[in-house]
């Protein structure tokens, strides 16, 4: 690093007033909002799959009831059927991605584990 | 590749944040909020443009976190969501015609003037900020967050040989005009 970016460097740092309590407040209405999206994104996730599958199994169910032909019977009842796995594989889908994420968040605790061990300045190997 | 532990804390901050954990996302905005501000206080040189900004950064981070799948590049995300709101707000200023006025009303930063009385840094610093935004941003992100010019190119939405290019005239600018004192 030459000497202009030395100084460069040093005229780049000062620079600006943080206010730190409109930091303060805009940190609460964003966690407002974060809780707010999570809550909304939860919920409109479950009506819909809900929503979604009890549509298919109650369809299914007339349909068998009410198709008299051995063919129509069968083709009604796979839709009963997938409306009910349909929530199995739901939960199943949630659970790979909630692994995936415990996994990654382990590895990340390992991680750092082992740069603290290494002392506070030494970086460590990805 | 090498990794620090802030490094190693932000990304792990994000998988939680994911994950929906609401105490990782509130030590996150710790964390960024004041570069994230800085950033695009000295891009538009305005203090309420950069708070607008920061805020409608955050949305973006917290409307697209749950789809970031390779956790080590929020930095460089993080930051071009910065950089495309300080886009649209410089737009929107040379679309008023106001550009030019907004630039050179660039006074808030005169109390940090007083503070240094070094000429050659004062006749640095009033180039710096007579270079147009853009070339601005690339050197708070190459000298004041330290991203390497690939990451530079990540954030901008250009391509590397244009970030070297660019840097390398914008240092040559800069260097003649501190040569010159």
């Amino acid at each position: 690093m030459d000497k202009l970016e030395k100084q460069l460097k040093k005229v780049l740092e000062k620079n600006g007033v943080f206010d730190a309590a409109k930091s303060e407040t805009l940190r609460r209405e964003l966690i407002q909002m974060w809780c707010d999206k999570n809550l909304l994104r939860a919920k409109l996730v479950f009506w819909i799959f809900f929503l979604l599958s009890l549509g298919m199994m109650v369809g299914g169910y007339i349909g068998l009831r009410t198709t008299g032909d051995t063919r129509g019977m069968v083709s009604w009842a796979i839709f009963l059927m997938i409306g009910f796995n349909s929530t199995i594989l739901m939960k199943l889908w949630y659970w790979v991605v909630d692994a995936k994420l415990n996994v990654q968040k382990e590895v990340k605790q390992l991680q750092l584990q082992i740069a603290e061990l290494a002392g506070k300045e030494q970086p460590v190997e990805n | 590749m090498r990794k620090s532990r802030a490094q190693i804390y932000d990304e792990l901050l994000v998988i939680k944040c994911r994950q929906g954990d609401k105490d990782a996302f509130d030590e996150l905005v710790g964390r960024w909020q004041k570069r994230l501000w800085h950033y695009a206080f000295k891009v538009t040189g305005s203090e309420s443009a950069a708070w607008d900004i920061v805020q409608e950064t955050w949305y973006g981070i917290i409307k697209g976190i749950r789809k970031l799948e390779d956790v080590s590049v929020f930095p460089r995300w993080a930051f071009g969501i910065a950089n495309n709101k300080c886009a649209d707000w410089l737009r929107g200023q040379r679309q008023q015609h106001r550009l030019n006025n907004e630039l050179t009303k660039r006074t808030q930063s005169e109390p940090d003037k007083k503070q240094n009385g070094d000429e050659k840094t004062e006749s640095l610093r009033s180039a710096i900020e007579k270079l147009s935004p853009d070339r601005r941003a690339l050197l708070i992100l190459r000298y004041h967050e330290d991203f390497d010019t690939g990451q530079i190119a990540e954030i901008l939405s250009v391509p590397e040989g244009t970030v070297k290019s660019r840097l390398h005239r914008t240092m040559d600018q800069l260097r003649k005009i501190v040569e010159r004192y």
